[in-house]
């Protein structure tokens, strides 16, 4: 896998959950009424049901909620991030691969950072994705 | 409105068969029916539970058990398909929509490679989410907050294998001892192989009417079925999709947790049974565990969890997976559950649920309060 580029970023972008701009970041979505942030463009708030908002990023470093190393035909670690947009200290839960060899390191609410990168996915397509790198301990 | 009565039931073994899914649905609708001692004539509707059936897999069931022609509904619901099915059966007979119907569930799993993942196009299964991970990062969450111990969360299993062999219907009749557990392969850490339910193949049917019976009597007086919220900060160490549905069914039924004798919980892996018993409001938050350890949700328990050995021992073939629960719920209060059967069967439960959705606590979840009368 490589760091995702711009010219990777544009053929093989999942623009439901990732924005570019100046750089790549998860789309989230504030409510116009409740304030209530969410991963993801939603057409309806699932908090409040208002039916206005606004696109805003989650990006930056999140807090490593939980993870787990599943063995399959080869082993690789994955987990939930509690991430926000940096505007109030609301977060949402995000899943994604953790950048990790093994799990030693890793411990509940350990800073994680979102990063991007073109891989491929359990369907056999490849897209830009993004993944939690773990800050040194 | 009238009652809705289970009056035949009528299941396969769940393991691996050789038969397609299809033919393991026909093999329990004939059972029940036979069981239920009515003939095709009778039935006025079919519901068919199935998650990889395929388009009208309902209705080829109907046409190889006589009941080609009458009103047939497919329900999906991933693993609460099967209990979705019996959910919408019920109110079709309480609402007199219908007099007489059949509910079943069939899946044909074994020839399924590796982990079972969530629907493709989901981005979280794209990204390599397969339920045993699912469920091992709540166990890692669980063991951070409530102190769950590797050994407490396999005496779930050794409970439900022990329960299992008893059952000639399960899939797994070997028991299986706290070393054994924590000595299986590793499958999602913090859980193991024998954390997990097999991947089994079956069909279950119950033939659900609004004509009370002579004698014993087995009501579906509550029906519950939820949704997971789609709130991002959804809380994980609690089953609210599962209590939402349990309340609906209890307060259905006029009854609360307490009242309830025994249940199938839906286990598809060992943390998710004590997180469910704990949403169906059985046991506290962070208690069930210890209670486990004291032998409260044994065979011989003041509550017995999964007599039938459950999931992790039965099997656990998606779409049939709730009708086989709401089968074991009318053996045990038949009182023909033979070496497993329970003392007090008054009021039983069946809990299944299914599924994920991304940015929610779950996909679906489906309750039933049977009572015998």
């Amino acid at each position: 896998m490589a760091v995702a580029d711009d010219q990777q970023l544009s053929a093989v972008l999942d623009e439901a959950l990732i924005a570019v701009g100046d750089r790549p970041a998860l789309r989230g979505w504030r409510c116009a009424s409740c304030g209530r942030l969410a991963f993801g463009i939603k057409r309806i708030c699932p908090t409040c049901g208002a039916n206005e908002g606004r696109e805003t990023r989650l990006e930056g470093v999140g807090a490593l909620e939980t993870w787990t190393k599943v063995f399959g035909q080869s082993a690789y670690v994955i987990g939930y991030g509690l991430v926000g947009d940096g505007e109030d200290d609301q977060r949402v839960r995000v899943f994604g691969p953790v950048e990790a060899d093994g799990e030693g390191d890793l411990v509940p609410g350990l800073p994680v950072e979102i990063r991007f990168r073109v891989g491929t996915t359990v369907w056999g397509d490849e897209r830009v994705h993004h993944f939690f790198a773990p800050e040194a301990r | 409105m009238t009652d809705a009565y289970v009056i035949g039931i009528g299941m396969t073994r769940f393991t691996k068969h050789e038969a397609d899914d299809v033919e393991l649905g026909a093999q329990a609708v004939a059972a029940a029916l036979a069981d239920a001692g009515i003939g095709t004539g009778e039935v006025d509707a079919l519901y068919a539970g199935h998650v990889h059936g395929g388009m009208v897999a309902g209705e080829r069931v109907g046409a190889e058990t006589g009941l080609a022609g009458i009103p047939t509904i497919n329900v999906e619901n991933a693993c609460a398909s099967g209990t979705t099915a019996v959910i919408e059966a019920v109110h079709a007979v309480r609402s007199g929509r219908f007099d007489c119907v059949v509910a079943c569930g069939f899946e044909k799993v074994s020839d399924r490679k590796g982990m079972i993942t969530p629907a493709e196009g989901d981005y979280e299964g794209a990204l390599g989410l397969v339920f045993p991970a699912w469920h091992a990062m709540r166990a890692r969450l669980y063991m951070n907050e409530f102190g769950l111990t590797r050994e407490q969360l396999s005496l779930v299993a050794v409970k439900n294998r022990h329960n299992g062999a008893l059952n000639p219907l399960s899939h797994w009749k070997e028991e299986v001892s706290v070393e054994d557990v924590g000595a299986s392969r590793e499958i999602a850490s913090p859980l193991r192989l024998y954390d997990c339910c097999p991947k089994s193949d079956g069909g279950a049917a119950v033939v659900i009417t609004s004509k009370r019976p002579d004698g014993r009597a087995i009501v579906i007086h509550g029906t519950g079925l939820a949704s997971g919220r789609a709130d991002g900060n959804y809380e994980a160490l609690f089953e609210d999709v599962t209590a939402r549905a349990a309340r609906a069914a209890y307060d259905e039924a006029g009854i609360e947790p307490d009242d309830v004798d025994f249940a199938e919980v839906h286990d598809c892996f060992t943390i998710a049974e004590g997180m469910r018993v704990e949403g169906l409001g059985l046991a506290k938050q962070g208690t069930y565990f210890r209670q486990l350890e004291e032998g409260r949700w044994s065979m011989d328990g003041e509550t017995p969890i999964n007599a039938s050995g459950g999931l992790l021992a039965k099997g656990h073939p998606l779409g049939a997976t709730g009708v086989g629960q709401l089968c074991e719920v009318a053996t045990q209060m038949r009182g023909a559950a033979g070496e497993r059967q329970l003392a007090r069967t008054k009021v039983g439960v069946a809990h299944t649920r299914g599924g994920s959705v991304p940015g929610t606590e779950g996909g679906s979840c489906g309750v039933l309060v049977c009572v015998s009368e």
